[in-house]
């Protein structure tokens, strides 16, 4: 805001506050995640001129590369990868100000590596000693790098630390980890990454629910009879067996984005778009979700099926997997949020990998009309009225409505009215770590997790687990391209309602 | 973003009334959702009315071609042909595009009114029935706008937004005057104003730097994209720069102080459906255009 009143020729310009000279330093530089996303990202907002004017990325990761080598790599990541056309002369840009240092960075010459290759760049290209520091590395090398990060911190600049996902692997672990970055920089410099929350279709969530005025009149307990959210997956788990077999679905998806969409689909309107605003109304939910009963949770894990006409092999026989694996490819749960709002209302929620199709959506199903002037026979096509919300795929919304079958005599059926976000703007959507890197850049923190949350999801999810820790499950329990095992869906039948399934 | 024409269903013809045209709409409608698995989806955002004298008919339809996948709308174009015989001649156009991912496809409508006679004198009264209704109107003005003129004045009362492009005007600064005394009436576009945006946020970021203390700005361009880039220092900076102008055919240069500026990267094409296209997607006014032409035609 400051810069905005003293550069009266940003007044208009899009985005009102570019953001400051920077270097951008990713840990685990050579990993998937640099290439596919973080990359890609960093071209899109070249192209689109919103990086900064002084700008440098440094990448770093234990294989030996030189820049040269760095760069090249990265370029073919953009050119696969990227939502662009490549245009050689803004990668050329980029590839400029792109540098990398392969050293561990937990031994003392690796850091004195990297320092005296910041103070260079800063020197070369002006970036003032701003550091965003990307660490996009495993949970267990987090600690060290946090530790030691903070420890050299210079005065000279200011410092951001964005953390990928997932944020510990527990509730303690994820304390730990708060406190200790809370020892080097204070909230409002640490970026947690969920990803989701970065996504248009995310985002239009609350534009739906806050910047309209039908909505929300109707959005609780009186008149939802419950919401369902789906986060599906046709693919497996890849080249993550070493990771997923830790982790499982609970702490892959449920533990940070279901939570999230949950959180969102739940808050109470913020006064603002504020990040405080938004977070305290996200953690306000996160803190009224009941543990869920043992009978209102029920994890799965894939046997061997087909999916798109393809046959793929059960979760136990993937490369790096156990043969007596009991980790939980699918997991749903019922949860209440307690509150004036939602009290009674379940929120069904599920996530898995191999299911029938690739969905993530939030489906809020109103109660049905409470009386029906028409016949029954004229009616029984009439399902009650759905607002969908779609995440992915078909980005949009859809409202689910009863109307009349023309023709003679009075016959009713459900009809779709449908947003479609590729079929109103037609301009392609931006890539989530585009706004979300651009948002770090900036220092604004509104769609990143605050501590609390993270800690409030994992106190949920710690629950969950303990409790697993008790039981020994019959895996696999569903088949590969279905939408999981038979006792997920009696979770939801028992209440006399069904998931949908398209 | 290429996206596939999927079917085109059209209707057209001589001596007809606007009810001919509401209804041919309809049928094209229903013919074209034949095909796919639900009815197209028509998914519109606007009314999309453009007004466009003779000389600028070919620039018109070349325009709208790279526009109608991209916002689907209802397209009325308006050929006004005062010479001819009063009555009104029409053709209308569903056009089907591909949704990329999806099965379905999105339909946009394409209306055009030849107004002969007296009928391009009350340009309202033929477009208001074939509005889409609760939606914004953008009236697309080819050329200089007959400031005062009825057909102007009618279609600014019905306009959301007026979009000129004051490149195609051969006075300006001098018509900037007139086209201020629209502001308070209807949210302007300009797509030559569009095309300064580059050079808008390349000198923002000089800032404080060499503009603070500024004196003169060089700017080597068609002429109105000059005295935009002027008009808005002027403005935004409180007081006058000397503004010495090259005449080019883009803007190829600036410099302030004698000091080249880098230009700005732009992601559009800058085709004329592109600018067009980026002005449909503004709703709001713009104030700090409007500072930027009164300080221009001053």
């Amino acid at each position: 805001v400051t810069e905005l009143a003293e550069n009266p020729l940003l007044e208009g310009l899009e985005p009102a506050l570019p953001p400051e000279p920077c270097v951008l330093v990713v840990f685990g530089a050579s990993g998937d995640l640099t290439r596919r996303k973080i990359f890609p990202a960093l071209y899109a907002l070249a192209l689109r001129d919103l990086l900064p004017e002084s700008f440098a990325v440094l990448g770093i990761a234990r294989t030996e590369w030189a820049d040269e080598e760095f760069r090249s790599r990265m370029e073919t990541a953009v050119r696969e990868f990227g939502r662009d056309e490549f245009r050689e002369e803004v990668w050329e840009e980029l590839a400029s100000a792109t540098f990398y240092v392969g050293t561990d960075f937990a031994d003392e010459s690796g850091e004195d590596m990297v320092a005296a290759r910041l103070t260079e760049i800063d020197h070369e290209r002006g970036t003032l000693g701003n550091r965003v520091y990307y660490l996009a590395v495993p949970p267990d090398a987090m600690e060290v790098l946090v530790r030691e990060l903070g420890e050299r911190r210079s005065s000279a600049g200011w410092g951001r630390l964005i953390v990928e996902k997932p944020f510990g692997r527990d509730l303690e672990s994820a304390r730990r980890l708060n406190e200790l970055v809370h020892r080097h920089f204070t909230e409002e410099e640490v970026f947690r990454i969920d990803h989701y929350l970065g996504k248009e279709t995310v985002q239009n969530t609350l534009v739906l629910r806050f910047a309209n005025g039908i909505f929300e009149p109707i959005w609780n307990r009186q008149f939802i009879d419950h919401v369902q959210i789906t986060v599906a997956e046709s693919l497996g788990i890849e080249q993550r067996a070493a990771f997923y077999e830790q982790a499982g679905a609970i702490r892959d998806i449920f533990q940070n984005h279901l939570l999230q969409l949950v959180a969102l689909t739940g808050m109470e309107p913020p006064i603002d778009f504020d990040a405080d605003s938004v977070r305290n109304e996200k953690v306000k939910v996160l803190r009224a979700i009941r543990t869920p009963s043992s009978d209102e949770v029920v994890r799965g894990q894939y046997g061997q099926g087909f999916v798109e006409g393809e046959e793929v092999p059960a979760y136990r026989e993937e490369d790096g997997v156990a043969p007596d694996s009991q980790t939980e490819t699918y997991v749903t749960a019922k949860l209440y949020v307690d509150n004036w709002r939602w009290a009674g209302t379940p929120f069904y929620v599920r996530t898995g990998k191999r299911l029938a199709r690739r969905e993530t959506t939030i489906a809020i199903q109103f109660k049905s009309a409470p009386h029906l002037p028409f016949e029954q026979t004229e009616t029984e096509e009439l399902r009650p009225n759905l607002l969908l919300i779609h995440v992915q795929p078909d980005e949009g919304v859809s409202l689910a409505v009863g109307a009349k079958v023309p023709g003679q005599g009075m016959k009713i059926r459900t009809v779709h009215m449908d947003f479609l976000y590729g079929g109103t703007f037609r301009t392609g959507l931006p890539e989530a770590y585009e706004r979300l890197l651009l948002d770090a850049m900036r220092g604004d923190a509104t769609l990143f997790t605050r501590a609390d949350e993270v800690e409030e999801q994992w106190k949920l999810v710690d629950a969950i687990v303990e409790r697993w820790k008790r039981e020994r499950p019959e895996f696999p329990n569903y088949e590969a391209g279905t939408w999981g095992p038979e006792a997920a869906d009696d979770l939801i039948e028992r209440d006399a309602r069904s998931w949908r399934h398209h | 973003m290429a996206t596939p024409l999927a079917h085109q269903e059209e209707w057209s013809g001589e001596n007809v009334r606007v009810t001919d045209v509401e209804k041919a709409l309809c049928e094209l409608r229903e013919a074209s959702a034949h095909e796919t698995e639900g009815p197209d989806i028509r998914t519109r955002v606007m009314t999309h009315i453009a007004w466009v004298p003779d000389e600028w008919h070919e620039a018109a339809l070349e325009t709208l071609a790279g526009l109608a996948e991209r916002h689907p709308s209802r397209a009325i174009l308006l050929f006004p042909a005062p010479e001819a015989p009063d009555g009104l001649d029409a053709r209308a156009v569903v056009l089907a595009f591909t949704l990329p991912q999806a099965r379905r496809h999105i339909a946009a409508e394409v209306v055009e009114l030849r107004l002969r006679g007296r009928r391009g004198r009350v340009p309202a009264s033929i477009v208001t029935p074939l509005l889409v209704p609760d939606l914004p109107v953008f009236v697309r003005w080819r050329g200089r706008p007959p400031f005062g003129a009825q057909e102007l004045e009618q279609l600014v009362d019905l306009a959301d937004r007026l979009v000129v492009d004051s490149g195609e005007w051969p006075d300006v600064p001098a018509a900037y005057g007139e086209l201020a005394g629209l502001f308070g009436r209807v949210a302007c576009s300009d797509i030559a104003w569009r095309r300064t945006l580059p050079w808008r946020r390349a000198l923002a970021r000089l800032w404080p730097g060499r503009l603070a203390e500024a004196r003169e700005v060089r700017i080597a361009s068609p002429v109105a994209e000059a005295c935009l880039l002027g008009g808005w220092l002027n403005s935004r900076l409180g007081r006058r720069l000397e503004l010495v102008h090259a005449e080019a055919p883009t803007i190829e240069a600036v410099a302030v102080d004698g000091e080249a500026v880098a230009a700005g990267r732009s992601i559009e094409e800058e085709t004329t459906s592109d600018l067009l296209s980026a002005e449909l997607d503004e709703l709001g006014r713009d104030e700090v255009y409007e500072d930027a032409v009164r300080a221009s035609a001053e």
